[in-house]
């Protein structure tokens, strides 16, 4: 070990220690102050209130709204989404189309949203829900764009949405100008929250994209970070103190936390073999897709590498529509690491040479299951049926106290018309049709038949050897206890 | 018609013995009669010898001769309970005596209705029984040697003729190597080591027995023999090989066995304490060492158990469930542990 | 071993099965056999013997066993015509003859590229299994040379328990006493390898052949009818049954089962990258059953609300294992983990005898990766020597799969060696190479 990285592995010791002493530092939300009996009972009521006022507030103007909500009813959409505002008829009809498309299995998941319903349309100006004069506060552009952005799925992986969406609460918040007219709420931690924090992650989940659980936490973190600042603040101070705050997290929980996770002890190259029976072939790791942590430890590992990269090589698992391993194959290329590349069909003929398994994670459950990209839990059964060992590696930050006991329950649709495609394009074009010369181009029109696109499924614990995260390797029971060390007010 | 039969059951008793003692041995008469690979196996010395009773016999109905035969069965049963050479023959001799006495009520029933005419054919096929061992074990490494790839490693336990034969037949036209159970309390193990390696040229390591969970990972099949077939699959086999079995299943590595067909018996055990064992044997154990200095005392120091305050239990086989097994290797073919239950059902029917 | 004893084969008779040999004696005898057996070849090589082969999207005719469209039943219906074509016209006396050409045949078809359609060989064995029936006659009760090895067999110390197997290398030093004790034998049977009723020339045999082998090809023809038959039995009203890529065996089946009145649903894996999926939901659809098509990926997400998983085969393995399309393991392994069962529907003829020594390269082949990654991505030197794997098959071990359905029965993979005896001789197994 050089002392390089040993200071940046005292540094991650230091982080994790400050991590585990309460309640001091950004990073952590402090604890909410306790209230006594009388304040929680007025606390109730103005909950409620609240609520009540919401149910009898008139809808906003039917007009822009309508057309959006339609589409966001039903299923899979043709392109032509936009004329379903024409007249009732044509609309009938496209909603008795696309109910015959919904997957019934699925029906409790949110449809898929068509990206271009969201730009022809036009987005919401007008939050939803909100108790305000309409003229003050529409959604900041940067909102708009990333929304967008997601829509579209520029935007994948949960580090980089997480990155995305503080990295536009930054800038907003930068523009945050407390107005004359408040309507009523004069706590500015409150009008942040009420008029720029909450309308915006309601317009990304509700109008472009279900939010992720790293968006969910993040977002948490920043909610409970403004509403503990102190309430006599001026306004550039708590302008600062928040986007400090937004920064520190990123940096310390997403960004620093892949290094400590790429340099944990047990993820560096072991040099001996082990009985005289073993030959000194190089080591085979394989993974799935693409994770900026997996990625870290791969890099990580050649560049500490004494045989200049021959002791080890990558097999990286691909699979349709989002094709995201190529952009890994590429990464592990430039830093020069041996690599194979298979679809997920060579899956069983690969597997019997591997030594060990990398998988990344959209969530942790809380227990030990591993929320990823579909396909993750067929590589870690393979890998569990050949007895080589999985290590699922994810930043803490990712940990969720959802339980979810397969993959059914919380998952997201994507596209259907994806799984027509017979191009390995890897992203959405925008004709999809064009491209498509595959047997199944005529789905739509086609009786009994349905397409499911599947983002997520979950990993069940038993397929797991062990979680790295940057406070060290955990087996996927002690989840749970890692959630209650994190969050020590729940 | 019983006086008959005792006066001459009585000479013929020890005769019995006498007969499988002559039979078992090599014909080579070698020191190292445990490497004659042409030695006879139980079942069929014990097949030889109920031929010599067929022949010495007096009887004159069908009756008479199977009495004659199952006492002399049951005389080399006893005795193979009582043996103390640290291996249970009691299965492998009633696997040969039960064939031997359904083949000759079956000639009996269906060849010829003269009983001195069926009794000569029986001992005119009786003279080509001398070649089946051979035949068996040959056939066996025919088929079975395709299961061992090039570059494999092996893990075998005990010493067996029919692995030997195996082992033999796949080195010649592929490399692979070894890894062995030193087999206690008799090194069973560490000396089937030593003809592997200097006879056949097979690298060979030696491991102890309780190191088979950690060898595990780097083996990529395990061979054993058996010493008998039971009637579900399972077989018997010297102690320790239950745990390697399960072992290798919870590893995902396949288990075979290699057996010839006359080891199949009409047993069907549930528990370990089903299968008719010697008993307690006392522990004794030979020494295996790999301590290169001439000096004739070991690094350790001998441990006395024979004051009777400790209990000590030492019986020389296990049985092994037909679960734990993916393949036998015989001489009727390469059979799953379910097709053997077949075979002894379409013999006993 | 005098020269009386040696059953004379004639010098017009074909007396090794080299395939030189083979070819030879057809060219001098029967050449318009030959000019068959070479016009199959030619097929067989360009993989057109299963006629619905088709232009892939690239315009390229795929490769032989590689196609997701090939039939397999129809390769195997072609060589038992091509079979019936050579026995009817070529002269040969006694079942020895016939056998010793079968057998020359058998590796003729194998050097020429029938390895990859194991099919071919099957029904060759099949054939040879027959002909050995019909030549040895009455069989008499308890001597039955053509039966089985079993622990009957032994006790009567019949010569194939007796006699080392002939391909043993006579050179280690104990070979000496083995060499003896065969030689005690000194009878006929040890020195020839068929049986002496083999020898005997039977002008009546060609005709019982022929008979013999009208039977398979009736047999053949009934297959996809005996297996719909079945359908009723396994598909019940409500299932969620999942299948993967491309199978006409399934696709018969399901729509068989939907004839009958059977509401369910089905889940098909697209089967990247070659897409067969997509083609079996359109017929699907089109038949009537609901049908949803999922990636390859989300198998496992599904799995938990399947009720039965149906997979097609390539090969019925000796051990009860499987080969089928490649992704067909990664299904089979997450059925069994969720406790579902795994049901293979296939005809009689695939089931070949022969151990996955190999493992998953069993039957196996690499094709072109340019499905895995096209050659126009690959435009810098980073990603040119980046390895690129496409396997056409996966094997699945017999632990992980309930049940065979074929045209004979259902069975389950523990029984599969007993069928395996009743279709062909132990003695045919390796013969062909």
């Amino acid at each position: 070990m050089t002392t390089e990285g040993d200071q940046q592995k005292a540094a991650a010791a230091a982080e994790s220690k400050k991590e585990k002493k309460k309640p001091e530092g950004l990073v952590i939300p402090p604890k909410k102050p306790k209230l006594s009996k009388a304040e929680r009972r007025a606390l109730q009521e103005q909950q409620r209130a609240a609520k009540a006022a919401a149910k009898q507030q008139p809808e906003p103007p039917k007009g822009a709204a309508d057309p959006q909500n339609e589409p966001g009813k039903q299923n899979a959409t043709k392109n032509d989404a936009g004329s379903a505002g024409k007249d009732d008829a044509a609309r009938d009809a496209v909603q008795d189309k696309s109910d015959q498309k919904t997957v019934s299995l699925f029906s409790h998941l949110p449809p898929y949203r068509d990206p271009k319903s969201v730009v022809e349309t036009g987005p919401h100006l007008w939050p939803k829900g909100v108790s305000l004069p309409s003229t003050t506060f529409p959604l900041h552009p940067a909102v708009i764009e990333l929304g967008y952005q997601y829509a579209k799925g520029e935007i994948r992986g949960g580090n980089a949405r997480c990155r995305a969406m503080l990295a536009a609460f930054h800038q907003v918040i930068g523009d945050f100008e407390p107005p004359t007219n408040n309507g009523g709420l004069t706590d500015m931690r409150h009008q942040i929250d009420q008029w720029i924090l909450k309308p915006s992650f309601q317009y990304w989940t509700a109008s472009c994209r279900p939010h992720s659980v790293t968006m969910g936490n993040a977002f948490t973190f920043l909610k409970t970070a403004v509403a503990s600042l102190e309430r006599d603040m001026t306004r550039d101070d708590m302008v600062e103190m928040i986007q400090e705050t937004i920064d520190a997290y990123i940096r310390e929980r997403i960004d620093l936390a892949k290094q400590a996770i790429a340099q944990q002890p047990a993820l560096q190259l072991s040099t001996t073999s082990t009985t005289t029976t073993n030959n000194n072939n190089p080591q085979v790791f394989l993974t799935y897709g693409k994770s900026e942590a997996i990625a870290a430890i791969f890099r990580n590992m050649a560049a500490s590498d004494q045989h200049s990269s021959s002791s080890f090589r990558v097999i990286i698992v691909d699979s349709r529509p989002l094709l995201e391993g190529k952009d890994l194959l590429l990464e592990l290329r430039a830093s020069g690491i041996e690599c194979s590349y298979v679809l997920l069909n060579a899956l069983t003929y690969v597997m019997r040479d591997v030594t060990k398994v990398y998988l990344g994670a959209s969530a942790l459950m809380s227990d030990g299951g591993v929320l990823g990209r579909v396909g993750t839990a067929c590589v870690a059964l393979s890998a569990h049926m050949h007895h080589i060992p999985v290590l699922v590696c994810c930043e803490s930050y990712k940990i969720s106290n959802r339980v979810q006991l397969e993959s059914i329950t919380g998952n997201e649709l994507g596209d259907p018309s994806q799984v027509a495609m017979t191009t390995n394009a890897s992203s959405s074009d925008d004709d999809d049709n064009n491209n498509n010369n595959g047997a199944l181009k005529d789905w739509l029109e086609t009786d009994n038949l349905r397409l499911l696109n599947l983002l997520y499924d979950l990993t069940p614990s038993e397929f797991v050897s062990g979680i790295v995260t940057e406070l060290g390797i955990i087996p996927p029971t002690s989840v749970a206890v890692l959630l209650r060390e994190m969050n020590p007010q729940n | 018609m019983t006086t008959g039969t005792s006066t001459t059951a009585a000479d013929e008793i020890p005769l019995v013995l006498q007969d499988l003692k002559k039979h078992l041995q090599s014909s080579h008469g070698d020191d190292d009669n445990l490497f004659d690979k042409s030695a006879t196996a139980m079942p069929v010395a014990a097949i030889k010898a109920l031929l010599g009773v067929v022949e010495r016999s007096q009887a004159t109905t069908m009756m008479e001769m199977q009495n004659e035969l199952k006492q002399a069965s049951d005389c080399m049963m006893n005795a193979a309970t009582t043996s103390t050479d640290g291996r249970s023959h009691s299965i492998a001799v009633r696997s040969g005596c039960e064939l031997f006495l359904k083949y000759v009520t079956r000639t009996f029933l269906e060849e010829l209705p003269d009983f001195e005419q069926c009794r000569q054919a029986v001992l005119t096929r009786g003279e080509r029984f001398a070649g089946i061992s051979l035949a068996a074990r040959d056939r066996i490494a025919d088929l079975a040697s395709d299961f061992i790839q090039e570059g494999q490693t092996v893990l075998t336990h005990g010493w067996s003729r029919v692995v030997a034969s195996i082992l033999l037949q796949a080195a010649s036209t592929k490399h692979f190597d070894i890894v062995i159970l030193e087999g206690r309390p008799d090194a069973a193990g560490a000396r089937a080591a030593q003809f592997y390696s200097q006879r056949a040229k097979i690298p060979t390591t030696v491991v102890l027995d309780s190191a088979m969970g950690y060898i595990m990972d780097t083996v990529d099949i395990v061979l054993v023999g058996a010493e008998g077939v039971v009637e579900n699959g399972g077989i018997v086999n010297k102690m320790g090989t239950n745990a390697l079995a399960t072992c290798a299943q919870a590893n995902g590595k396949p288990f075979y066995v290699a057996a010839e067909s006359y080891k199949f018996a009409r047993l069907y055990p549930l528990l370990q304490r089903d299968i008719p064992n010697v008993g307690n044997i006392p522990m004794q154990f030979c020494d295996t060492t790999t301590n290169t200095t001439k000096e004739k005392e070991t690094s350790f120091a001998p441990v006395d158990l024979s004051s009777d305050k400790v209990k000590v239990e030492n019986p020389p086989c296990d049985y092994t469930p037909p679960k734990f097994i993916t393949l036998l290797f015989t001489d009727l073919g390469v059979l799953t542990p379910s097709a053997v239950s077949d075979e002894l059902i379409r013999l006993y029917q | 071993m005098t020269a009386s004893s040696i059953p004379d084969l004639g010098s017009n008779s074909l007396s090794t099965s080299d395939p030189a040999a083979v070819r030879s004696w057809l060219s001098k005898h029967h050449p318009k056999q030959l000019a068959l057996l070479d016009k199959f070849e030619i097929e067989l090589r360009l993989g057109r013997l299963s006629s619905t082969t088709k232009a892939g999207p690239d315009g390229v005719i795929a490769a032989v066993g590689a196609t997701s469209t090939s039939d397999r039943l129809l390769v195997t219906r072609r060589t038992v015509g091509l079979l019936k074509h050579i026995i009817g016209a070529t002269r040969w006396k006694n079942g020895a003859q016939l056998l010793v050409l079968l057998r020359g045949l058998g590796r003729e078809l194998h050097e020429v590229g029938g390895f990859r359609e194991p099919v071919i060989e099957n029904i060759v064995r099949r054939v040879m299994a027959a002909v050995r029936e019909e030549a040895a006659g009455e069989p008499d009760g308890k001597a039955t040379d053509t039966g089985r090895l079993s622990l009957q067999s032994i006790l009567w110390a019949l010569p194939q328990h007796v006699k080392s197997p002939s391909n043993r290398s006579l050179s280690r030093t104990d070979s000496h006493q083995r060499q003896s004790s065969i030689a005690s034998e000194a009878d006929l049977e040890s020195t020839n390898e068929f049986p002496p009723a083999f020898y005997v020339n039977r002008p009546e045999l060609k005709q019982t052949v022929m008979e013999a082998i009208q039977e398979i090809v009736t047999e053949l023809e009934d297959v996809y009818g005996n297996i719909e038959d079945q359908a009723t039995n396994h598909i019940h009203a409500g299932e969620v049954i999942l299948t993967y890529g491309k199978s006409k065996t399934i696709e018969r089946f399901l729509i068989a089962a939907a004839e009958k009145k059977r509401t369910f649903q089905v889940v098909v894996c697209e089967d990247s990258p070659s897409f067969g999926g997509h083609e079996m939901a359109k017929s699907l659809a089109k038949a009537g059953i609901d049908t949803i098509v999922i990636h390859d990926s989300a198998i496992f997400a599904v799995m938990a609300r399947v009720n039965k998983v149906l997979l097609s085969a390539h090969a019925v393995l000796a051990n009860g294992g499987l080969v089928a399309s490649s992704g067909s393991n990664m299904v089979a392994l997450g059925a069994y983990n969720n406790a579902v069962p795994v049901v293979v529907i296939t005809g009689m003829f695939k089931l070949c005898p022969m151990f996955p020594h190999e493992g998953q390269d069993t039957l196996n082949d690499l094709v072109s990766p340019s499905k895995v990654m096209d050659i126009t991505e690959i435009k810098d030197d980073l990603l040119s020597s980046v390895e690129l794997i496409n396997p056409v098959h996966d094997y699945v071990k017999p632990e992980h799969v309930s049940l065979y359905v074929t045209n004979v029965g259902s069975f389950q993979p523990s029984y599969i060696y007993r069928l395996l005896a009743e279709y062909y001789h132990t003695d045919d197994w390796k013969s062909f190479e």
